[in-house]
């Protein structure tokens, strides 16, 4: 049993852990705390064994992945090469973008330690906001913002040639 | 059966066509038995007479006796012959009505495709099933009851003018000013009817719409909006049913009316002959006997008429509602089924829909024997509907496709059943199971004269090869592993699972420990609920059901006695506070949507959610809980786990007390009824549970991701070494799918899918992104499978969605607005840089 469950176990129920994480998720900050009592609710926490896959590379996903205990491993695989991308560690919340619409998965995370991480499904997303449509713009928002600001830093790096249309401009898209 | 039925299709043939269909024979028999029984019915008429005028107008008793007997046994032979005729009727309607749903159900399915984007199942269902009885009905009827009614009426009427023809005479001539005011109602009413028939399909329409769709409805909480729709439908099917019963009185009004009038003119009249002594009081009675009489086979005949023309009505329009010619024939005639070659040739195919809409514009495509082709496009470009209209589920408007040299819309049903074979995107799957479902194609060629790749009924051995194939193999054993079986039936296989069992835990104990809790004595299970954890065992007895022990005297007694009650109906009241505070925070209709998505993370069954409401209002208001209340509680505590249900808080003080009531609850049931329950032994097997839970002698964290899969992984390997895999598997594919394969995922559904047409292995293979469901490394599995299959022998047109499976084609042909814009190798498009190089690259 890992020391996650065995917490919550002491203090109350496993309800009120995952809510105090997702609370602490920026795309969630303007969820009402009701929504994400049921949003708790409806989503569950999985354990991850080291060397255990989160999400592949190029499988197809309706999922975000917020990482509660543990550590991850992002990897990229390119013609037999792979690449290390990062580490990710408690509170990191990725693969938003799939709470939109299906997303294809670019890399891999791979766990590296015992990792607890929650799971959030599109349709239980959805479900839980339905009658919130101020919570979803916001977290549209959110989302937008976080995908201008990346593209912005790397312009600012210089990975922005003349006549380029077409490779750059994810924001034009 | 006759020919000209043979060829008539089902929808064209007339109402009366059926009365005869394969019942001549029987309708003559009845036509016989009818003279009989109008003959009969005379008799008693004559006999009262007889008896007034002869036996007691004469003081005859001799007379009277056998006036009386020969009464009586006229009338118990015309009973007789009237139940003899009846049971004709039924049998003649109930067998045409057989035929009738056959041939209209085996009508329906050949209809195309287009026909059922306007059609409801649930429509279908109504026009099958409830339209069709009383036409059936009729059909039984349409001979004997007009006949029967006629005769006698006629006969009546003849034995009135015996007695008296002026008499006679007056008295049908106020049946004929019947006849006169009635059919003008008569057709009022029935349009009445035909508009009540058709608002009443609606409604069933509706019905059965919202209910195939109800998670459509949930999901849009378009409960309101459907609400209303059907409020307006159902208003108007209120409307026509009004205004029809009106028309539907007023036509017995009318025949009281006259049915009144006859004894009163009957009476004035027949009285005044009497007395002036034209008349015999005898002839009198007999006169009014057969008067009255007469009235039956009228009112009889009228309702036939009724019934005739709301049979009609309904046959008109559940025969209109299928009047389609199918597309294509079903069946080869003077022929065998074509052995196609397998090249296909597209030549200039278009398929235009509505306004000019062109879903294909002036396609060509040619493929060889054996040549495996991939179409790729964006959504929208036509490559499904390319790969449908080869199928024959669509019929493209204009240019042709051929099938090894011939047209596929000159080819049968069963041609392609012979020659083709397909896997859907969204696959369906039937209710029954994972065996019936793999074999469905196979099964279907079979009863049309052909055979599968695999044989005509594969074997086990091909089945496995296939599913392995598909990636299905470990799915099925683990629908196998969730069996349960009778120790004493498999005593093999039993003893082989307790091997495994200590197999298991010596080899796979240690690098499975984060997936598995094993049962133990000791220590207190957290993925198993609070009964379970204090029973330790179950019962086969069902008197001492885990679930149903709450509610019985001597274990409440025995909670008592361990100090448990209180504690564990605060368990189930803190539960319930909790699950009840998150859904009163939410909107009511929201609530209704999620209920049970939300309650499966939880002990609280979704018929218990209302009194788990209430409970929770007495809680906050402080009351004290009923006893009932209580009892709900109780159970709810007993059947919470704090592995699998969030809001549960078990403390481990808690915990440590329930798993001390074991030994107590072993010392009871011995007691009270020994040998009645099984506690877990490490060398016994538990017939309760599954083969799975028998084998990992613990239970598997669900929350452990891929532990499901890593467990079957080692189980599978342990049962080949025991030798009784197959065994495991077997019952596998006798795993219940559930209705429309429900119980399965939908990677599940699409494996079974292509499961099916590897074994038919068919001489062309069209897949319409057959493998959009599965992950990637299932995908990279089953094209290889595809490649070294088929390719050379068996043509593949396959949808294609993602694009590194391209390099396993032959040809690529790229699609855009209906039209194929490049075509060739995978590595000549690429060089071209062109359509297939932007769907690679991007722009």
């Amino acid at each position: 049993m890992n020391s996650f469950t065995e917490n919550s176990g002491q203090n109350c129920c496993q309800h009120e852990a995952i809510m105090a994480q997702l609370r602490a998720v920026p795309h969630f900050s303007e969820i009402p705390l009701d929504i994400i009592k049921v949003l708790a609710l409806l989503c569950s926490p999985m354990n991850y064994q080291p060397g255990t896959v989160l999400f592949h590379q190029d499988d197809g996903d309706d999922k975000a992945y917020l990482i509660m205990s543990g550590k991850a491993e992002l990897t990229r695989n390119l013609e037999g090469q792979t690449t290390k991308i990062g580490s990710l560690g408690p509170g990191a919340f990725v693969g938003a973008l799939a709470l939109m619409a299906d997303v294809k998965r670019l890399f891999t995370l791979t766990a590296s330690e015992t990792t607890v991480c929650l799971t959030i499904r599109r349709k239980q997303f959805l479900q839980a906001l339905e009658k919130h449509p101020s919570a979803h713009v916001f977290f549209t928002k959110v989302l937008t913002r976080s995908i201008v600001d990346w593209e912005e830093a790397l312009l600012r790096a210089g990975t922005c040639p003349a006549n380029s249309l077409g490779s750059t401009g994810v924001s034009l898209l | 059966m006759p020919k000209a039925n043979e060829n008539t299709p089902v929808t064209k043939a007339s109402l009366y066509s059926w009365v005869f269909h394969r019942n001549t024979n029987l309708q003559t028999i009845v036509i016989g038995i009818i003279l009989i029984t109008v003959a009969l019915r005379l008799v008693p008429l004559e006999m009262s007479k007889r008896i007034i005028n002869e036996a007691v107008g004469m003081k005859d008793l001799h007379k009277l006796f056998l006036y009386c007997g020969i009464y009586l046994v006229s009338v118990v032979l015309a009973g007789v012959c009237k139940y003899i005729i009846n049971l004709m009727q039924n049998f003649i309607g109930e067998r045409t009505l057989k035929t009738l749903r056959e041939k209209l159900y085996a009508h329906a399915l050949s209809l195309p495709l287009n026909y059922y984007r306007k059609t409801s199942p649930g429509q279908v269902i109504s026009y099958m099933i409830t339209e069709l009885i009383p036409v059936a009905n009729f059909i039984g009827s349409a001979v004997a009851v007009p006949v029967v009614n006629l005769l006698t009426f006629l006969a009546y009427f003849i034995y009135l003018f015996y007695l008296n023809p002026f008499l006679s005479i007056i008295a049908v001539g106020i049946y004929t000013v019947e006849v006169l005011v009635i059919p003008p109602i008569q057709k009022r009413f029935n349009r009445a009817n035909r508009e009540r028939i058709d608002n009443t399909q609606k409604v069933s329409g509706l019905i059965g719409e919202s209910i195939s769709g109800v998670h459509e409805v949930h999901a849009n909480a378009s409960i309101p909006l459907e609400r209303s729709r059907f409020q307006s439908t159902l208003e108007k099917l209120y409307r026509s049913t009004l205004i029809m019963n009106a028309y539907k009185y007023g036509i017995k009004f009318s025949n009281n009316f006259f049915q009144s009038l006859g004894p009163f003119s009957l009476l004035l009249i027949g009285g005044y002959l009497t007395i002036k002594g034209r008349f015999d009081l005898g002839a009198l009675f007999a006169f009014q006997a057969a008067y009255d009489k007469l009235y039956q086979p009228w009112k009889d005949l009228m309702e036939f008429w009724q019934i005739y023309i709301d049979s009609s009505v309904r046959y008109r329009q559940v025969m209109d509602a299928f009047d389609l010619v199918p597309e294509h024939e079903l069946t080869v005639h003077d022929r065998d089924p074509y052995v196609l070659d397998g090249s296909i040739d597209i030549r200039n195919v278009s398929y235009v829909v509505g306004n000019n809409i062109k879903l294909l514009d002036n396609v060509s495509l040619s493929i060889r024997e054996g040549e495996h082709v991939a179409l790729v496009g964006f959504s929208g470009s036509g490559k499904s509907t390319l790969a449908l209209c080869v199928a024959q589920l669509y019929k493209h408007t204009s240019g042709n496709v051929m099938l090894g040299e011939r047209d596929v819309n000159t080819l049968t049903k069963q041609d392609m059943a012979h020659n083709v074979g397909m896997v859907a995107q969204h696959p369906f799957i039937f209710n029954g199971t994972v065996r019936e479902n793999l074999l469905y194609s196979c099964d279907a060629l079979t009863l049309q004269g052909g055979a599968c790749a695999a044989g005509e009924t594969p074997s086990l051995d091909r089945i496995i090869e296939n599913i392995q194939q598909v990636g299905l193999f470990l799915d099925v054993l683990s629908f196998g592993l969730r069996f349960t079986i009778d120790p004493q039936e498999h005593p093999k296989l039993t003893e082989a699972i307790i091997h495994a069992r200590h197999e298991f835990r010596v080899q796979h104990g240690d690098d499975l420990a984060a997936d598995i809790e094993p049962f133990s004595k000791k220590t207190y299970s957290r993925y198993s609920n609070v009964i379970s954890n204090i029973t330790a065992g179950a019962s086969p007895n069902p008197e001492y059901a885990l679930e149903t022990l709450y509610d019985k005297d001597f274990f409440r007694v025995f909670l008592d006695k361990q100090d448990l009650t209180e504690p564990l109906i605060t368990l189930g009241a803190d539960l319930t506070a909790r699950t009840v505070d998150i859904f009163n925070s939410m909107p009511e209709s929201t609530v209704d949507n999620m209920l049970e998505e939300m309650l499966s993370n939880s002990p609280i069954a979704q018929e218990d959610f209302e009194q788990c409401k209430n409970v929770a209002e007495h809680l906050d208001r402080g009351h004290d809980l009923r006893e009932n209340e209580r009892t709900l509680m109780l159970k709810l505590a007993l059947a919470s786990s704090p592995g699998r249900h969030k809001l549960v808080h078990l403390s481990n003080d808690l915990a440590e007390r329930i798993k001390s009531a074991r030994k107590p609850f072993q010392e009871m049931m011995e007691a009270l009824d020994p040998g009645s329950f099984e506690f877990m032994r490490w060398r016994s097997y538990m017939r309760q549970r599954s083969i799975q839970d028998n084998i990992v002698f613990g239970h598997v964290k669900h929350d452990s991701a891929g532990a499901e899969e890593r467990i079957n992984q080692r189980i599978m390997q342990l049962l080949i070494m025991e030798g009784v895999l197959e065994q495991v598997v077997e019952m596998g594919l006798e795993f219940q799918v559930g209705s429309m394969g429900d119980r399965l995922s939908g990677g599940q559904r699409q494996k079974i899918a292509l499961a099916r047409v590897f074994l038919k292995s068919p001489k062309i293979v069209i897949l319409d992104e057959a493998t959009a469901a599965l992950d990637n490394a299932s995908q990279k599995r089953v094209q290889s499978v595809i490649t070294n299959k088929w390719h050379g022998r068996n043509t593949v047109i396959a949808v294609i969605h993602r694009l590194d499976m391209l390099i396993h084609y032959d040809k690529v042909a790229v699609l855009k607005a209906g039209k194929i814009i490049e075509q060739g190798t995978y590595e000549e498009l690429l060089e071209r840089k062109g359509a297939l190089h932007e769907l690679v690259y991007g722009k």
